[in-house]
């Protein structure tokens, strides 16, 4: 391998590493805040991808103008979703189990919802960034949408580092993350916090699924590839911390482009989730060390 | 006359045999007996998600992994290896266990949403195995003359004999997942759902019975396998599929999640409603999943208590219950 390739693989498995690390941030998010699992991240991402597709390829909307009503989009799609599953099963005694399986259906719902209303044909999106490849250092090619993704998702990441640690909101999701209990005591109103917090989460995985439809084949499918991935990406970076999810979606998509390149892309999917069920078993607690597995 | 339908009530499985022993009599043509073994491999198969989910509270969403490696390997055992069919199955369902041995191992350590997902990456990994080992699965393009069983010199091939054997190893399989469930094993895995901690203090190896349940299941799957293996005489790639997972897996919910007479019917009638309802098409797994979420999010029981305190009350003038 010389060392342009090396460059040009790098730069495009931390692109797809972006890609992943988005969801799993997500996840992460709705994790801390409201104690529940988001199985059907993924669906977010299949569901924002065939949005795009729409917006653009059948409305002819601009770019920029699309992730304007995608992240409105998202942001409503993910308060209801937190009012109907999880306002309804806080009452509820076993919201961990249950919610798990209320997200399950949630996700095979979205799913059959979407090949109901797109159909089941993959689909493609013309890439709004170009097709012409930028030339580095004199030979490393590298297409101009793997910058545009990995500067929109680390401006993401940026805005969200800021929402958390510089604004008043931000104190309020944490506080509300560390206890709800204090927090609503405190006079912050958790309910809210809960469902804008379920919102940022369906708009981080809203960008994500932009980004992604101009280098993926949009089908049903991929929300699960996508769940699973975002999912692994935090059981590596760990479990429950952000900076986690974004190492371990990073670390994801470097193993995966390098795995495909040098061993065979048959087996791109497989690497990963060997890598996955191998940090469950032998490492649950992942990179950054946090809580997983039960000890008694 | 009495006492032969007290049996009957008291026994809800002498109800599921009966119906499904004159079933037969009313399908008119072999796909739709087909359809019906089908529709008894997932029951038997659910039987074992039952046991793991609704009783010892561990998701499997990888479920069907262990269907498929019970029918591959019993396939290419006899198929390429000619080793004898029934010492083949046999094999298959014990391998499909070892391999339920392995997926227990990370839910010593994990639970809820980690183990879930640990199962759909295992799932995967086995889907990925059987689409890219080409050479022994064959990959994409199915496979395809698996011998008949023969019993006593008697090859089986017809549906309907297929029919009463798979009906026969379902009820008897229910019989004994409720022998299970009822045993002080079925109270142990009772009391890991409930709380694993307070398990534990109150003596149960929570390892040994963790392990039990998974290899409970994944001997109930494996088994389905392998019969379904015999009595399809092929299979493809779309056996894998993580669709199916989920179905098993909508199966056991619906049929009331520890019931295991209710996955008996969920599990024939999920796979018989596609055909039947042909003329819903996309609609069908919009409807069926809204279900899934309507069973799950409504507080069915405290809807039925409330119900009942009304009609008692308002209409029978009985004693309102207690608040």
């Amino acid at each position: 391998m010389t060392i342009s390739t090396f460059f040009q693989l790098l730069i495009g498995g931390i692109s797809i590493g972006a890609l992943y690390a988005l969801p799993a941030l997500g996840i992460t998010l709705i994790w801390n805040a409201a104690g529940v699992f988001n199985f059907a991240n993924g669906d977010f991402v299949m569901v924002s991808c065939f949005l795009t597709y729409t917006l653009l390829s059948v409305l002819h909307i601009p770019f920029i103008v699309a992730l304007l009503i995608i992240m409105v989009f998202m942001y409503f799609f993910g308060v209801v979703t937190e009012k109907i599953i999880v306002e309804t099963l806080r009452k509820d005694n076993s919201i961990a189990l249950k919610s798990l399986v209320c997200f399950i259906a949630l996700s095979l719902f979205i799913r059959n919802l979407a090949r109901f209303i797109w159909g089941t044909t993959p689909r493609t999106v013309k890439n709004p960034f170009g097709n012409n490849p930028i030339v580095l250092f004199g030979s490393v090619y590298i297409m101009p949408h793997t910058f545009w993704i990995i500067g929109i998702s680390c401006t993401l990441m940026l805005i969200l580092v800021f929402l958390f640690k510089f604004t008043k909101l931000g104190i309020a999701m944490r506080a509300t993350t560390q206890n709800i209990t204090v927090a609503s005591l405190m006079g912050v109103n958790t309910k809210w916090i809960i469902g804008f917090v379920f919102g940022v989460s369906s708009i981080v995985a809203g960008f994500a699924g932009a980004l992604s439809s101009s280098i993926f084949y949009i089908t049903l499918d991929m929300g699960v590839m996508f769940g699973t991935k975002a999912f692994a990406s935090n059981v590596i970076g760990g479990f429950g911390s952000p900076v986690g999810a974004v190492v371990g979606g990073l670390l994801i998509g470097v193993i995966e482009t390098f795995g495909a390149s040098l061993i065979s892309s048959q087996y791109k999917d497989l690497i990963t989730f060997a890598l996955l069920l191998l940090f469950l078993i032998f490492k649950p607690k992942g990179i950054f060390k946090l809580e997983v597995a039960q000890k008694v | 006359m009495k006492k032969y339908w007290y049996q009957i009530k008291s026994k809800p499985i002498v109800l599921f045999s009966l119906v499904f022993l004159i079933l037969p009599l009313f399908l008119n043509n072999d796909y739709a007996v087909y359809v019906a073994n089908r529709g008894l491999a997932n029951a038997t198969a659910v039987i074992g998600l039952i046991l793991l989910y609704g009783i010892a509270g561990q998701i499997s969403l990888g479920h069907v992994a262990f269907f498929a490696i019970g029918a591959y390997s019993t396939a290419i055992l006899s198929a390429t290896h000619s080793v004898p069919v029934p010492i083949a199955m046999m094999c298959g369902i014990l391998i499909s266990c070892i391999f339920g041995i392995f997926l227990s191992i990370p839910s010593f350590k994990l639970s809820g949403p980690f183990l879930s997902i640990c199962t759909v990456a295992f799932g995967e990994v086995i889907r990925q195995l059987v689409i890219n080992m080409e050479w022994l699965t064959g990959g994409p393009y199915g496979f395809y003359h698996i011998p008949k069983l023969v019993v006593f010199g008697y090859s089986i091939s017809d549906v309907h004999t297929w029919y009463y054997i798979l009906l026969a190893v379902a009820v008897l399989m229910a019989v004994v997942g409720n022998r299970i469930k009822h045993s002080h094993y079925g109270r142990a895995l009772y009391a890991i759902n409930e709380d694993e901690i307070a398990a534990e203090v109150m003596g149960i190896n929570i390892r040994r019975m963790k392990r039990f349940a998974f290899i409970c299941s994944s001997f109930f799957a494996g088994l389905a396998g392998v019969l379904y293996a015999h009595f399809a005489g092929y299979l493809s790639q779309d056996l894998v599929l993580s669709d199916n997972s989920y179905n098993l897996f909508t199966m056991a919910v619906l049929g009331g999640t520890d019931s295991i007479l209710g996955g008996l019917w969920t599990g024939v009638g999920l796979t018989a409603a596609p055909e039947i309802m042909r003329f819903l098409q996309v609609y069908y797994m919009l409807i069926l999943y809204f279900i899934v979420l309507l069973v799950v999010l409504v507080p069915w029981s405290k809807i039925t208590k409330d119900v009942k305190d009304i009609i008692n009350y308002k209409f029978l003038h009985k004693s309102k219950a207690v608040i």
